[in-house]
């Protein structure tokens, strides 16, 4: 049995130091790991950075991260990722890394992700440079995804994004912006990458659990939805229970 | 696997919006089983044409219903528009 604690939209500022802390206290008796799903922080600050490295900085457990769009909201992503590293949490961002567990391997392949829509509801390359860029940078993002869950050769395989791979997990947030917070193209990598399962945040109001149209599970963690510190998922023979 | 509906209604709408003789933006694509349907109305009958061949290059394992029409040219009225 493998145990993945995951969270994600924790929006820690600069005054939440100490606030989630004590909550991960009881963490290695009850997960093997722990994945953080994006927006960490509310307006990705250095100092914001601080107090998230803080409160994660005693868990126990090896703490994967990605960012999410909050993080890059002071255009100090690399600075944000720098000062989580020095803590030891992984942030990842089309890069993978494996946890050993009592259970088994556990590869986690990463990126923050971006928008684009499902279909038929979905942004098409086309037209002027700046809706290109925005469907080119949401592709490019699922490319890396599937890049890094092929190369994992792992008992697990875990896609972690702060958007969302499923448009089921996004029932519950208002249809016009469903482009905005997740894309077919992340869909896509996860099954082709032949995820055990996909874990995401960003849809605060969206929906806990839905899969991807090739079948993979898919859990939204977004904080504001879950309602705790952090869900915990079992995996046993390669496959999530519940 | 990557012939999932979504996934091969995401593909023709790659393929419409991006075909240099098409831009088409505008057509409603809907895959069930090996049947892909599409509707909507675009810019001519050779733009129909260019999206049939287009559906049946990519899938043709699938049965391609067009439902689709061309918009018409009609000649403007001989008076003002009438709004009402």
């Amino acid at each position: 049995m493998i145990r993945i604690a995951a969270v994600g939209d924790i929006h820690l500022g600069t005054e939440s130091r100490g606030k989630l802390a004590p909550a991960l206290a009881d963490l290695p008796d009850r997960s093997d790991l722990l994945l953080l799903a994006g927006d960490l922080t509310h307006v990705g600050s250095p100092e914001e950075a601080e107090v998230v490295a803080g409160e994660f900085t005693n868990v126990r457990v090896p703490v994967i991260a990605v960012l999410g769009n909050h993080d890059y909201q002071s255009d100090h992503a690399d600075t944000v990722t720098d000062i989580l590293t020095q803590v030891g949490i992984r942030v990842l961002e089309g890069t993978s890394t494996t946890v050993e567990t009592p259970g088994g391997t556990v590869g986690i392949a990463g990126t923050k992700g971006f928008g684009g829509g499902f279909p038929p509801a979905m942004a098409s390359c086309f037209g002027e440079p700046e809706m290109k860029a925005f469907v080119r940078t949401g592709e490019e993002a699922a490319r890396s995804l599937r890049s890094a869950l092929v190369e994992l050769d792992t008992d697990v395989r875990v896609a972690l994004t702060h958007y969302s791979p499923s448009r089921d997990t996004l029932e519950g947030e208002r249809p016009e912006i469903h482009a905005f917070l997740g894309s077919i193209a992340l869909a896509e990598a996860v099954d082709e990458g032949h995820s055990t399962v996909a874990i995401h945040g960003h849809a605060h109001v969206g929906s806990l659990a839905g899969s991807t149209p090739g079948g993979t599970p898919v859990r939204n963690v977004a904080m504001p939805l879950l309602g705790r510190a952090y869900a915990v998922f079992e995996i046993d023979d390669g496959h999530l229970i519940g | 696997m990557m012939d999932r509906p979504e996934y091969v209604e995401h593909r023709l709408i790659k393929a419409f919006a991006q075909d240099p003789q098409l831009g088409e933006l505008e057509v409603e694509i809907s895959a069930a089983g090996n049947v892909i349907r599409l509707t909507g109305r675009v810019a001519s009958e050779e733009h129909r044409r260019r999206m049939r061949e287009l559906a049946e290059d990519q899938f043709p394992d699938h049965e391609i219903v067009d439902d689709t029409e061309a918009v018409e040219m009609r000649p403007p009225p001989a008076d003002a528009e009438d709004t009402g």
